[in-house]
């Protein structure tokens, strides 16, 4: 019934202005299309123009990616800002010592890729959900206020976010205790017992980021042949049929895409989102402490950039490495399907 | 050091500058009273002894069309007024004989370390900036780099400053031998006390002067908090951070546990938490805490301003009791408070540094930037204007005589912290009734009594692993203990087991290794 493996069709699609997460993505899409382009046969002139329309990405990538790795040896130095970034001091790896020197790291690291893993599939499925569901609708005017209104928290900072959640969890004049109250349920001190604290990051998280994330995926979803609807709808398919087997497959390779890049960030926390959401909250942290947060919290009293630059290179390597890993996972299961 | 060689640019650009202007006025205004200081004309050539190459042309006064921009960051928020003040400012020190602009750049207290950290690392030049141990961290930035020795500059460009305080007490502000910053000279002793709102005493007919130990508090908090229903919290902690009133030197508060006890002429460095003085302490927040009289939920800052400002709280707990802080208090927050020391008065080199003002490496201008210093610290007229903005717009005398001014409500320029800015005993009266409170000021700092270890300070640099650990430790596993979470003994041991895994015993034994090494040096 549909061409799944029709080579060109996923980068074409994504190439629907609209992705506004990651700023790297559309040229790595455009990038990975050209190559495949070429590795598929197709003519060098299609190639250049192709890299061309990249051009100014690259430029970005190159001068804010590239040119600032050479800040890496900031991690293996006793870095002092007199003596720059060549004059300090060699030192090895005594920078990433303080991480784990204590074990205390390991349930940090833990509640990091733990929470990740599930804002990330929680977000995949509900920002999939949005954007099928506002497909839907064929009134214009109202998917752009649904869109708008679910677009809008992204734009909230996680400090606000915070008040919000404060406003509704508050020990004492919280709207939720309050009800709880009403209903002579014994009121709850969220902000002291950590067992509920996966849930409401994650509803944050959601509450802020999902209608953003579905935007890509809406953008993909309308590049969609409508041909392909039509047939489904004469052979007699049902709407949850048309989104099962024709909308979820073809969305596949953006998903895949996203995730592979998702996960090259599952060793790095919103640092808002955990830091300022349960109020830098001691009694929180069994749960809600991570990297991010571990690491301000160490180096507030030491101040040592060195140890900084350490923990955030340490961040990208296992990024790096599970992009790597992942990409690899995905290629063996159907290498159309892979970045690269 | 590599730091203290300054580029022989900048030294040479400035002393074009500095040898065409006429300071020796400033000099003579050291100590004086607030009537305007009289510019005179002649010149001084101090500077022409600089070791730098004096090519430059130090003579020709043609050159004072040359205005160095000076960029002084402080902690606080934006004021509507600032740049009439900034221009006013830069008049009045034109007028005194620094050929300089001032830019004063506030920046929120919240921010106020990352942005000076931003600027620092950027290598983004500016002149003056605030530090302290407690923000923009002092230590740190001498560690860093970022902060310039001010040795030769202090006596040479600012000698009034220099011989405001005695050696003794500059010796606080020495790092490694060296003087980073100047210290802002104010109260210096820390001493830590309830402050209660006046008309709570009164009702409650509290005798303060009884008051000599904070278990003393438990049963005045019990009846405030049973008289007045309607206040929702007679209590706001100090999450165990203020060791002084338990009788210890912190001996460098942002590391969090190490401290040495007043009376220990020895200068045992011991773990804090691990004193008797800790467990008390912890079990009387716990109490206080059972007792209902505190938040349930930690507070923000601003959540216990506003608080404060609403009139729900009864007590803070622990407050510099200084004179004028009832003033300051009712500034701030509205209502009279009165206040109560009971830490006892030592002198310690956190108190002395306690506020500092430094001159960033990457200042190009560091001789007018200690210049203008010089200016702010010694002449009342320069200091009031920057921190109380200009005569009759923002605020005019009441009485001249005995230096009592009134704040115009509203009016546009009200930073509220004269302690950022320079000599605090320059500043005029803001209430009549405080009139006294600087000699008063400065009686307790003469007759405090020295820890044993003022004017040491701690290098962490041998320790920074450990200490990063011991920071992440600290500030997770004591925090909910002295905000009186939970059960005082286990937690304790806990955290404090925990902190000896974090590399605490190193830290204690490199901290006694670098005050023994002092002390030798003192004592021969």
């Amino acid at each position: 019934m549909i061409d799944e493996t029709r080579p060109h069709a996923s980068g074409e699609q994504v190439a629907v202005p609209g992705s506004l997460r990651v700023a790297a993505e559309p040229w790595q899409r455009r990038l990975a299309t050209g190559l495949r382009a070429r590795l598929g046969g197709r003519r060098a002139r299609t190639t250049l123009g192709l890299l061309l329309l990249a051009a100014p990405g690259l430029l970005y990538i190159f001068v804010f990616k590239y040119v600032t790795l050479i800040g890496i040896v900031v991690a293996f130095k006793r870095y002092r800002t007199v003596d720059g970034l060549l004059g300090s001091p060699w030192v090895g790896f005594e920078n990433f010592r303080f991480m784990f020197g204590t074990g205390a790291i390991w349930p940090v690291i833990r509640n990091t890729v733990a929470l990740n893993l599930l804002f990330l599939m929680a977000s995949t499925v509900v920002s999939l959900t949005i954007a099928i569901l506002i497909a839907e609708i064929y009134r214009q005017r109202v998917t752009r206020v649904y869109q708008t209104t679910l677009f809008f928290p992204q734009f909230i900072s996680w400090v606000l976010v915070s008040y919000f959640v404060y406003a509704l969890l508050s020990t004492e004049g919280g709207i939720i205790n309050g009800l709880l109250r009403q209903f002579g349920i014994e009121p709850i001190s969220w902000y002291t017992s950590p067992q509920y604290w996966p849930l409401i990051l994650l509803l944050a998280a959601l509450w802020k980021g999902a209608g953003a994330g579905s935007l890509l995926y809406l953008a993909a979803l309308l590049g969609i042949d409508p041909q392909y609807y039509e047939a489904a709808r004469i052979d007699g398919a049902n709407k949850w049929q048309e989104i099962r087997y024709i909308t979820l497959p073809l969305l596949v390779p953006v998903i895949v895409i996203q995730l592979l890049i998702a996960i090259g960030f599952i060793f790095n926390a919103d640092f808002g989102l955990f830091y300022q959401v349960p109020r830098n909250n001691a009694a929180l942290y069994p749960v809600t402490d991570v990297l991010d947060t571990f690491v301000f919290r160490s180096l507030t009293t030491v101040g040592n950039v060195g140890m900084a630059a350490a923990a955030g290179l340490l961040q990208a390597t296992v990024g790096f490495a599970l992009v790597l890993a992942s990409n690899w996972l995905v290629r063996r299961w159907n290498p159309e399907r892979s970045l690269f | 050091m590599s730091q203290e060689d300054r580029k022989p640019v900048s030294r040479r650009r400035f002393l074009a500058l500095v040898g065409t202007s006429s300071f020796a006025g400033v000099l003579a205004a050291c100590g004086a009273p607030p009537t305007a200081t009289q510019p005179t004309a002649e010149g001084n050539a101090g500077p022409t002894s600089a070791p730098a190459p004096t090519a430059a042309p130090t003579t020709a006064p043609s050159a004072s069309g040359e205005v160095v921009n000076l960029r002084y960051v402080f902690a606080g928020s934006p004021q509507p007024d600032q740049a009439l003040v900034q221009e006013a400012l830069s008049a009045l020190v034109q007028q005194k004989g620094l050929n300089a602009t001032i830019t004063l750049e506030p920046v929120d207290y919240g921010a106020f370390n990352e942005r000076v950290m931003l600027m620092n690392t950027g290598g983004e030049p500016f002149d003056l900036v605030f530090t302290a141990p407690w923000i923009n961290n002092y230590y740190q930035n001498v560690n860093n780099g970022t902060l310039l020795p001010l040795d030769d500059l202090l006596p040479q460009y600012a000698p009034g400053l220099w011989a405001s305080m005695p050696p003794s007490t500059w010796e606080a502000a020495r790092v490694g031998g060296k003087i980073y910053a100047v210290i802002n000279q104010q109260i210096f002793p820390k001493l830590f006390g309830p402050l209660f709102r006046k008309d709570l005493v009164e009702k409650y007919q509290i005798d303060l002067e009884a008051i000599t130990s904070y278990e003393q508090l438990t049963p005045i908090l019990q009846q405030i908090k049973d008289g007045e229903p309607e206040l929702r919290y007679v209590f706001l902690g100090d999450n165990g951070s203020h060791k002084e009133i338990w009788g210890y030197d912190p001996i460098d508060q942002a590391l969090g546990f190490p401290a040495v006890k007043f009376d220990d002429p020895s200068a045992r460095v011991v773990n804090f938490f691990e004193t008797p003085e800790a467990v008390a302490y912890a079990t009387l927040v716990r109490t206080w805490r059972e007792a209902g009289f505190t938040a349930l939920d930690e507070l923000a800052q601003e959540e216990r301003e506003g608080l404060i400002k609403a009139g729900q709280v009864a007590v803070l707990m622990a407050e510099v009791i200084k004179p004028g802080a009832e003033q300051e208090a009712k500034a701030r927050y509205g209502y009279e408070w009165v206040g109560r020391a009971i830490a006892p008065n030592y002198l310690t080199t956190g108190g002395v540094v306690a506020t500092l003002t430094g001159i960033p490496s990457s200042s190009a201008h560091p001789e007018a930037a200690m210049q203008f210093l010089e200016l702010v610290n010694t002449d009342p007229e320069v200091y009031n204007l920057l921190a109380k903005g200009i005569e009759g717009r923002h605020w005019r005398f009441v009485d001249a005589e005995s230096r009592v001014i009134e704040l115009i409500p509203d009016s546009g320029y009200a930073p509220n912290s004269d302690w950022q800015f320079g000599n605090q005993f320059n500043a005029y009266y803001t209430d009549p009734a405080a009139v006294g409170n600087w000699e008063r000021t400065r009686e307790i700092n003469d007759s405090a009594r020295p820890s044993p270890i003022l004017g040491f300070t701690f290098d962490r640099t041998p320790v920074e692993t450990e200490l990063a650990q011991t920071s992440e430790v600290f500030t997770r596993a004591f925090k909910p203990i002295y905000a009186g979470d939970g059960e005082v003994a286990a937690n304790l041991a806990a955290a404090n087991a925990e902190l000896k895994a974090a590399g605490a015993d190193r830290v204690l034994a490199e901290i006694q290794k670098q005050i023994d090494a002092w002390l030798a040096t003192r004592g021969g």
